[in-house]
């Protein structure tokens, strides 16, 4: 039996061995397309690796801007606890929590009632500091005088508080060498300077232990900065182009239609929502700087963004064949017919303006700023191509003729990281999000195809003296 | 054999004209394998293009230890089953004792292989994958049950029911051809 079997299976089997037909071409289409879309699936988990980062990026100048506005503020606040609580030993504590201090001696108030920080001359730089607790007196403390011993670091003059007035703007600039003031700080007219106290050093230094004994230091070097400054500069950026800000979806349904050879075929019909692309753009900027940290910026950009529609649905036109760009079309054309899978690539083409305004919350060697604006985009035309080069390019200019808006308000958070390279030449890192406020589509009633760009730019500037 | 070589090579580094290559030679031979496992030409080129899809993907994979024919006939078998998973009821059919003593015997001489498919894509679905399975791929029935998670004596009767069927519709074939001689 097992052999009769075997011999029925055998001839089963040797029937079907040479047996071979050739798929339809549009099997091979479709694996090609797919296999294009997975490479792009790469390439997009590429873009979403930048787009993490930037967003860590971000994430990480708001904390490290957060703790520098927060440090700024704190410090105010203790000096400002030193000049209203002079006579606490505790807030003379606080004055001293320098390693320049640490060190000190404590000694009582001189002759003439005032509280004295310096040098003995005979101690090898040792400092003391004598306070007399009296509210009613001026403190004042005095360095070694820079003629008189080169070797101590110098400490001409600090601070100090006029007790008439009693308040922080009060404070007096008291120097025995005022031309020994630091560079950064006018000495000429010390009164203007709303600080405390400066530590300036004998050799026209400032310390790192100087500054931590100084916390308003950087607002008053910040403010010895331009305000007025204005740049130009010349800006390129590529990205991703999400049409409607999220996955796209195919629209698949079972059609009954002629196919390119006249016959009839029943298939499923797709015309996929439009996928993610890419976006170039380039263009001119021109920024003010406002105040010590606020910046605002704006220029014009020509910009490409382009997105991808497959579909294996076609339109019978007089003997022609038109591709469709939308499953709208679709639906209101009534000559279908099917074809091989094919995909279109439409590129927008238009020129924007934006305005963006921006906080300094980093001011170093590097300088990261974080920005928001709007961005006004204004469409000129738009080119429908076949990737496959099947169907002819169509052009279409912006306007009445045209299935997309004009007019596009978009909405955009970035952050940008500035360098400058040297004189006044910055090079400038700028990653952005960018979100259309009103739909590319003038059918879309609901106001979805809302594209999301993500970019990441490079700005070449010049800032004006 | 060094020319599948080259063409393994070029597909494991993703380039087009060698995966386009390796279609065209092995295509036309799956898509008469995935059409013994549909019921209609569209049906059988949707697992063709998914099984390929497999293929490209996981050719990494491909250690060599089979030939290449197999190694794709069996990936395009796998991915027919899935297709068909769901819609797959099957329930043993006939007595399985009395399915050792039917009449085993099918002559399909003269028949083309294009007869012999039409035949196996009338079946129903449960009867046509395991006649493929065991009259035509050569799996034995416990390895059928195992693949499919179902019974052997599941894979027994319906593979005596898809006989039967076959013979019915063999013998109707034979008929109309000895009427059309007459």
């Amino acid at each position: 039996m097992n052999a009769q079997n075997n011999n029925s299976t055998n001839e089963w089997r040797e029937a079907f061995a040479d047996a071979q037909m050739t798929p339809d071409a549009h099997v091979w289409n479709n694996i090609e397309l797919e296999l294009a879309r997975n490479a792009n699936g790469n390439y997009k988990k590429r873009i979403l690796f930048f787009k993490l980062l930037a967003a860590a990026s971000v994430s990480l100048a708001a904390i490290i801007g957060g703790t520098v506005v927060y440090n700024q503020f704190t410090s105010l606040s203790d000096e400002i606890a030193v000049i209203d609580n002079n006579d606490d030993q505790k807030s003379l504590n606080n004055a001293q929590s320098t390693d320049q201090l640490s060190n000190n001696q404590m000694l009582p108030s001189d002759d003439n009632g005032q509280g004295v920080i310096g040098s003995d001359g005979q101690s090898e730089g040792t400092n003391h500091i004598a306070d007399d607790f009296d509210r009613t007196k001026s403190n004042v403390i005095t360095g070694v005088n820079p003629e008189e011993d080169n070797e101590h670091n110098g400490q001409v003059a600090l601070l100090i508080n006029d007790p008439k007035k009693d308040d922080v703007n009060s404070a007096n600039l008291v120097t025995s060498k005022p031309t020994y003031a630091s560079n950064s700080i006018p000495a000429s007219d010390p009164n203007s300077l709303d600080r405390i106290g400066v530590v300036a050093g004998y050799d026209m230094e400032l310390l790192d232990r100087e500054l931590n004994m100084v916390p308003r230091l950087d607002l008053a070097y910040a403010s010895n900065k331009k305000s007025d400054k204005i740049w130009l500069g010349l800006n390129f950026a590529m990205g991703s182009n999400s049409p409607t800000g999220g996955a796209s979806q195919e629209q698949a349904q079972t059609l009954g239609l002629s196919d390119a050879s006249g016959g009839f075929q029943i298939a499923e019909a797709t015309v996929s929502e439009e996928q993610q692309g890419s976006v170039i753009i380039a263009g001119l900027g021109v920024g003010k700087q406002l105040g010590q940290r606020w910046i605002l910026e704006s220029g014009l950009a020509f910009s490409k963004r382009n997105t991808f529609v497959k579909s294996n649905l076609a339109v019978a036109n007089n003997g022609r064949v038109e591709a469709l760009n939308s499953f709208g079309e679709a639906s209101a054309e009534g000559a279908l017919i099917f074809t091989d899978n094919y995909e279109l690539q439409n590129t927008y083409n238009s020129i924007s303006v934006p305005l963006q305004a921006g906080y300094l919350i980093v001011d170093g060697t590097l300088d990261l700023y974080v920005k928001a604006g709007v961005v006004n985009e204004f469409l000129l035309w738009n080119e429908v191509q076949d990737t496959d080069g099947k169907y002819n390019d169509v052009t279409v200019n912006a306007g009445s003729d045209s299935p997309y808006n004009v007019y596009i308000l978009n909405g955009s958070v970035g952050s940008e990281l500035r360098y400058q390279v040297g004189g006044n030449y910055h090079i400038a890192l700028v990653p952005q999000l960018q979100k259309s406020l009103n739909s590319f589509l003038k059918s879309d009633e609901n106001n979805a195809g809302r594209p999301l760009l993500f970019t990441v730019g490079l700005r070449f500037k010049y800032q004006f003296d | 054999m060094d020319n599948e070589k080259a063409l393994i090579e070029g597909c494991r580094k993703e380039k087009s004209e060698a995966q386009k290559k390796l279609y065209e030679a092995f295509a036309p031979k799956m898509l008469v394998v995935s059409l013994r496992y549909s019921k209609s030409q569209q049906e059988a080129e949707d697992i063709l293009q998914e099984a390929f899809l497999k293929v490209f993907k996981h050719i990494k994979d491909f250690k060599g230890d089979s030939s290449l024919y197999y190694w794709i006939k069996r990936i395009v078998i796998n991915t027919a089953l899935n297709s068909q998973r769901s819609k797959l009821y099957l329930f043993p059919m006939v007595d399985v004792s009395s399915l050792n003593h039917v009449d085993d015997t099918i002559d399909i001489k003269g028949l083309a292989w294009q007869d012999l498919l039409q035949m196996i894509q009338e079946l129903p679905a449960g009867c046509q994958v395991i006649f493929n399975l065991f009259a035509i791929e050569g799996y034995s029935h416990k390895e059928i049950a195992e693949k499919l998670n179902i019974s052997e004596g599941t894979s027994k009767s319906q593979f005596a029911r898809a006989r039967a069927l076959m013979r019915e519709k063999i013998e109707k074939e034979e008929r109309m051809t000895y009427e059309r001689a007459k």
